[in-house]
């Protein structure tokens, strides 16, 4: 070893030594920035969170497109009370109708007992 | 999501100062300058040339600050930043010895043996993080 590392080349050696170790620490940085972050680092934290605010973020979408549908049907609603009050009047004008007609009706059977009557007395 | 270069360096800013100040030393060293043209370098010079000591320095930094990025994603960094940081810490301390027998009392003394006791305090957190690397690996291969 005293014959291969002399003070002339120890810098040199030294050098090339760094290099080495820092071509290699380059290989396995670049290998492990394909990797996933491990679990419990502050990495892996960071990406749960991003995660987290991307569904936070498609949740806000959903919601604004539930409050939509909310204000659509709202407006529906309106729209059948509107009918419904527009309603109000035929269906009382129907009622009324309906109550006439039960007054004739109970004359009509009033006059028909009559009839009756009437009939049976003249029969032979 | 892009990741960051060093993903822990707010916890390591003292690590990333110091092997990022040790490649920008070696590149300066190495730039067509004459630095060591001083005769307070004299030391210095005779030792290796300006080239040779850019290239230690920053081969040594490189070495930190990869090793610094790769930090965490595996369990053997630590050991490696120790070495780089140790590195570091005697090539400022020789530095500070080359100037120290020139002039004890040369600003330079002092100052490379501030980076020196700096970069051993990068040994002493390199240190710490490789033993708490190892105690989990430990927990880990035990309960895999």
């Amino acid at each position: 070893v005293q014959d291969l590392l002399t003070p002339e080349n120890l810098p040199a050696t030294l050098t090339a030594f760094a290099a080495i170790i820092t071509a290699i620490g380059g290989g396995v940085l670049w290998r492990s920035r394909k990797e996933p972050p491990k679990a419990g680092t502050q990495d892996a934290a960071l990406t749960a969170l991003a995660e987290n605010t991307k569904a936070i973020n498609s949740l806000v979408v959903a919601v604004q497109g539930m409050a939509e549908g909310l204000t659509n049907q709202n407006d529906h609603f309106d729209a059948n009370n509107a009918m419904f009050k527009a309603l109000i009047p035929a269906v009382s004008g129907i009622a009324r109708d309906i109550s006439d007609i039960r007054h004739d009706m109970a004359d009509s059977k009033l006059h028909l007992s009559m009839i009756r009557d009437a009939a049976n007395r003249r029969a032979p | 999501m892009p990741r960051p270069i060093f993903p822990t360096a707010e916890r390591r800013r003292l690590e990333v100062f110091f092997a990022m100040t040790t490649a920008g030393f070696g590149m300066f060293l190495l730039l067509p300058l004459a630095s060591l043209a001083a005769p307070s370098a004299e030391h210095l010079a005779g030792m290796a040339s300006e080239r040779a000591w850019g290239g230690l320095f920053l081969s040594n930094g490189a070495m930190h600050c990869v090793w610094l990025a790769v930090n965490g994603a595996r369990w053997w960094s630590g050991i490696l930043r120790y070495f780089a940081a140790m590195g570091s810490a005697i090539l400022y301390a020789t530095w500070a010895a080359a100037f120290y027998a020139y002039n004890p009392a040369s600003t330079a003394v002092f100052t490379y043996s501030a980076l020196a006791i700096g970069a051993l305090f990068c040994c002493a957190f390199a240190w710490r993080d490789t033993l708490t690397a190892v105690r989990l690996r430990r927990a880990r291969l035990a309960y895999a």
